[in-house]
């Protein structure tokens, strides 16, 4: 590839000279296919310089390959894009340009970067293209003799990062024309400089420069706040190529037809590729990647590099790096370009383009299975990941009716004993192990074979034997994202925190290789999973979630109690491994108690619940849980109400369907509140109490019950539910002092608050911490149905709140007259009510 | 991005080689750009991309001349590198009616998505191997002209025709950048001129053709 210097050679002063008074020259250069070399734009500064002697070095006649004269009889030497004079001096050849004339004569100029043979002192001698963000400062500085271009483009920047606070939200197209926009501004400021003008207009390629300077030092300026723009807007693209590229991982070189030759080049790419994140400029990472490119040239294998063979380079790179934004890096370098970095660079994009495409078309997966299923049958273990139950069942049973045969002593080796222990080897049993630690019922869940797996479970194979790397079957189904095989592991008592060799949970595993299906089931499965244990990195899977992208799991992880602020090895939080928006914000606002420690939160309640347990247990509030693993399944009880998920419901508070229709059965009606109704209910749904089944009124470290819950998100089947268990109704959460109908009239639930009223003993008219009514509420939120019922069931409109003003006055400073309407007559009917008491 | 984007007077032309695997492609291009020729490819090269600066009559010309992968599980990105392209070379060998036929399919492909804006050429190759020829010549140029295509016979081995294919594949594109140059700058021009060109190939459809490079 040459460099991306370019000038017009027609223009240039030496050709000039050349051309117009040695035309002789460039005929014989037709005829004998000499090479006329010419000193690039500014060497001479006027044909006055230009001696017959300096043309004639300038002329190279080819004798052997890579060799040549010139017409002065001067030796030199071409390697590697270079003239070579003496075997010191090097002159760097910038491009080759081949000049037709009629009657197909051609002859071929080359354009160097200074004079050869002249003791050449060029007064200013600056690189003539750039490279990387230093090229361009360089450029800026050295152009304009002062800083004050970069810093206008400094301020600039920093003034657009301040300027638009949520830039990162904002679809691809509005952030185009604000960088755009921003670009100009840019470009502006530089052309203040007359200096700068002045030269633009007359060189092409200096404007060229200028233009891709102040945008590259612009993009530096910016810095992280472009790139997690771009990172946000691709999140969900790149956490589904995370998903494949990390499902891939154990892919070899072989795999993708790769020869072990490229071994070498393979890793140097590699060390290259891998900087891409710490460049922040367009610049910078098209040169990375054409650096990698140039590890690709620069192999000394012995074969031609076809486009065929870059791509699966690129392929197989891209799956073993840990980089975890490629498509966001492609559209940063694709569509934020305003200046043209040199076209060159196109075909180095464009193959990484479909490099991320192959992936992406995940055909390699095909290479993947076919890997993973070569058809040999030697032994057992290739039954198992066969799949083929019979016969695996078939080679146990041998091994069961062979009689145990004694050895005459256990070091014996006498004929006999031999024997004995030969077959031993070779004999089959439910634990033997392959060559990589891996017992049969491991080895039947890696290859995804439930059958044979429930099989192994019901023989005596044990579910939490470990490999060499200390890895169970819960592991690898957790990693290769089998949620059948994980949850039957479970459910036969699995270690669900089991720790490989680098300290990895399953967890950890389901998170890193983006199994959402998997982490639901770890979670939801079991209360005892541990959601801070951190891996031999330091990294929770919170951390792992967080940094290939994957969205859902990491709002899962947050909604379900994952910690958003330990740190990891490299002392950062899951916030600070976030490379977008989306999952930052996630994290940012995980709800108060996830971002302390729950630990403390508990052992604090414990201390108060010591303290004043009478206090707590009386009727406004819900019940504290004893014990940690209550707090627990208080929090996954509420979760459960919020989907709901009555059978869980169910589940969690500890009664089935047949219990719940015994109670309402012996009650007179439904929503009986006799005496006789309410102590029934009071003793029957729990009396089959065990210790570990929450009470209905349990309430989490903020005193939301479960009935609040059910209030809150409009569950009508599980309000039912438990005000049939005889939830109490009234109870305050801690610190807002919502009851259930605060909850139900902030969040208009219209039928929840129906229920609620229709239990005689509901308070309508309890004030929350503002000194609100569900009233106020119902008003302020125009729901008019909630209002009615409300009034209709004595709800005061002229309670006072905390700031003194009426229900009735609030609602006429909102100017909310259809409600102020129901007011009034509601007050006109309590009016007429009274006179007629009064007759 | 604009391959033909015209600043400074220059002219950018991205050319594709698109064809079977083993066809010569490859060596094509190198023969052209550096002029050699490896029968074993004893060097390592990188072939995939290269670049040839031209001026023919004072009118400068950047080739970009692209490799494309070749092989079958590649075919899919296709699109991704002819993309954008002003011409492409259609390489079959002559020995081999397969990459012929594999030619044709090439061809529909292109114009599909491309347009008749796209300079096409179907260059056989390896023509020092006369003897084992399988694809007749008359078939070939009946085939081109029907498409609207140059045919070459080439020989990268021993350096036959292969300049000379380069050469009128970029005076066609430069007469087709004229054009168009002078489209744009003729009041009369239409704005969506790119929509209107892109047209199905079937092998029924006979856009004229203009000459054949071999004579």
């Amino acid at each position: 590839m040459w460099s991306q210097y370019d000038e017009n050679i027609e223009e240039n002063v030496f050709f000039k000279e050349v051309s117009a008074n040695h035309g002789d020259i460039i005929e014989k250069s037709c005829e004998e296919n000499w090479i006329i070399t010419v000193p690039r734009e500014g060497c001479f500064e006027s044909n006055e310089n230009i001696s017959f002697e300096v043309i004639l070095d300038h002329i190279l006649i080819p004798t052997e390959e890579n060799e040549y004269t010139t017409l002065s009889k001067k030796n030199v030497s071409v390697e590697n894009k270079k003239i070579i004079i003496e075997n010191c001096h090097s002159f760097d050849i910038l491009f080759e340009e081949t000049f037709y004339q009629q009657e197909s004569l051609k002859y071929v100029v080359w354009c160097i970067d200074r004079p050869l043979f002249v003791e050449y002192t060029c007064k200013v001698y600056q690189k003539v293209y750039l490279e990387n963000i230093h090229d361009c400062i360089d450029f800026l500085w050295v152009e304009s003799l002062s800083h004050l271009i970069l810093d206008q483009i400094r301020k600039l920047s920093v003034d657009f990062t301040n300027q638009y606070k949520d830039f990162e939200v904002e679809d691809l197209q509005t952030q185009k024309d604000l960088i755009g926009r921003l670009y100009s501004q840019c470009l502006q400021a530089a052309f203040k400089n007359t200096h700068l003008k002045e030269k633009s207009s007359k060189s092409d390629q200096f404007f060229e420069n200028l233009k891709i300077s102040v945008e590259t030092y612009m993009h530096y300026c910016l810095g992280s706040k472009l790139v997690s723009a771009v990172n946000t807007f691709m999140c969900t693209h790149d956490g589904w190529f995370n998903h494949i590229t990390r499902n891939a991982k154990f892919l070899l070189a072989k795999d993708l037809g790769i020869s072990d030759d490229f071994d070498d080049i393979l890793t140097l790419a590699k060390c290259e590729l891998n900087k891409i994140n710490s460049y922040l400029s367009i610049l910078d990472k098209i040169n990375c990647l054409q650096r990698t490119f140039k590890c690709f040239e620069d192999g000394k294998s012995k074969t031609c590099i076809t486009s065929d063979e870059i791509l699966k380079f690129l392929v197989f790179i891209m799956l073993k790096l840990n980089v975890n934004n490629w498509n966001s890096n492609l559209v940063f370098i694709k569509e934020y370009r305003f200046s043209s970095i040199s076209y060159n660079n196109d075909f180095v994009i464009t193959s990484f383009e479909a490099a991320v495409e192959f992936i992406k078309s995940n055909n390699f997966l095909d290479i993947k299975n076919n890997a993973l299923m070569n058809d040999s049958k030697n032994d057992i273990f290739d039954y198992v990941r066969l799949g083929m139950l019979r016969e695996v069942k078939e080679l146990l049973k041998q091994e069961k009716t062979l009689p145990e045969q004694k050895l005459c002593h256990p070091l014996c080796s006498c004929n006999n004993c031999k024997d004995i222990t030969n077959t031993k080897k070779t004999n089959i049993d439910v634990h033997m192990v392959n060559e990589k630690g891996q017992n049969l019922l491991t080895y039947a869940a890696i290859y995804n074979q439930c059958e044979l797996l429930e099989y192994f479970l019901h023989t005596k194979c044990n579910v939490n034997s470990t490999d060499y790397l200390n890895r169970t079957a819960l592991h690898y189904a957790a990693s290769y994202g089998y949620q059948d095989i994980l949850l039957l592991l479970i459910n036969f008592g699995a270690d669900i925190n089991a720790l490989d060799c680098d300290k990895n949970t399953p967890l950890h595993l389901a998170c890193d290789f983006g199994h959402e299906t998997c982490v639901k089931a770890l979670v939801y499965s079991s209360i005892n999973v541990k959601y801070d244990l951190a891996n031999f990195f330091g990294d929770t899977p919170l951390h792992l979630a967080t940094k290939w992208s994957y969205i859902d799991i990491v709002r899962f992880l947050v909604e379900n109690g994952g910690y958003t602020n330990v740190k990891n090895r490299r002392n950062k939080t899951p916030v600070e491994v976030s490379s977008n928006y989306c999952t930052r914000m996630l994290l940012e606002n995980a709800p108060e108690i996830l971002c302390n420690n729950n630990y403390e939160i508990w052992e604090n309640l414990e201390i108060m619940e010591n303290n004043d347990v009478a206090n707590i247990d009386s009727l406004d509030f819900g019940v504290k849980p004893r014990t940690i693993e209550n707090f627990k399944k208080i929090d996954l009880l509420l979760k459960a109400i919020e989907n709901n998920d009555s059978p869980l419901t169910r589940f969690y508070l500890g009664f089935n369907n047949d219990t719940i229709q015994e109670t309402t059965k012996k009650q007179c009606h439904p929503l009986c509140a006799c005496a006789v109704c309410i102590t029934d209910s009071t003793t029957n749904p729990t009396s089959p109490k065990t210790p570990n089944i929450l009470s209905v009124n349990t309430c989490n470290p903020f005193g939301y019950t479960p009935l609040h819950f059910a209030a809150k998100y409009g569950r009508l089947e599980i309000v039912r539910l438990l005000l049939d268990s005889s939830a109490s109704i009234n109870v305050k959460t801690y610190s807002t002092l919502y009851t259930p109908l605060h909850l139900a009239c902030l969040n208009k639930r219209t039928s929840v608050v129906k229920e609620l009223l229709q239990c005689g003993n509901c308070k309508v008219d309890e004030k929350d911490s503002k000194g609100n009514t569900p009233l106020f509420y119902a008003s302020t939120n125009c729901c008019n149905k909630i209002v009615e019922m409300l009034l209709s069931n004595g709800a005061d409109c002229n309670k006072k709140n905390n700031g003194g003003k009426t229900i009735v006055q609030d609602c006429e400073e909102r100017m909310l007259y259809g409600i102020l309407n129901m007011f009034h007559e509601n007050l006109k009917e309590a009016d007429e009510k009274s006179t007629w008491d009064i007759f | 991005m604009a391959m033909t984007g015209n600043n400074s007077g220059v002219r950018n032309f991205k050319i594709v080689l698109l064809g079977e695997g083993c066809v010569g492609k490859t060596s094509l291009v190198l023969r052209y750009v550096d002029d050699k020729f490896n029968n074993n490819h004893i060097s390592t090269v990188q072939a995939a991309f290269l670049n040839k600066k031209l001026n023919i009559d004072g009118k400068r010309v950047n080739l970009a001349i692209w490799d494309t992968a070749g092989q079958e599980q590649f075919h899919a990105l296709g699109p991704i590198y002819y993309r954008s392209s002003n011409g492409a070379i259609l390489v079959y060998d002559i020995t081999d009616q397969d990459s012929f036929q594999k030619v044709k399919s090439w061809v529909k492909e292109l114009r599909k998505m491309l347009g008749a804006d796209i300079c096409l050429i179907i260059a056989g190759n390896k023509i020092d191997l006369e003897k084992d020829r399988n694809v007749t010549l008359e078939d070939a140029e009946e085939y081109a002209c029907k498409v609207g295509a140059i045919h070459c016979q080439t020989s990268a081995k021993q350096n036959i025709g292969v300049e000379d294919m380069f050469m009128s594949l970029t005076t066609k594109m430069l007469d087709i950048s004229d054009e168009k140059e002078n489209q744009k700058s003729s009041p009369l021009s239409r704005q969506n001129s790119q929509r209107r060109n892109v047209i199905v190939v079937d092998d029924e459809i006979t856009p004229p053709s203009k000459s054949c490079c071999g004579s």
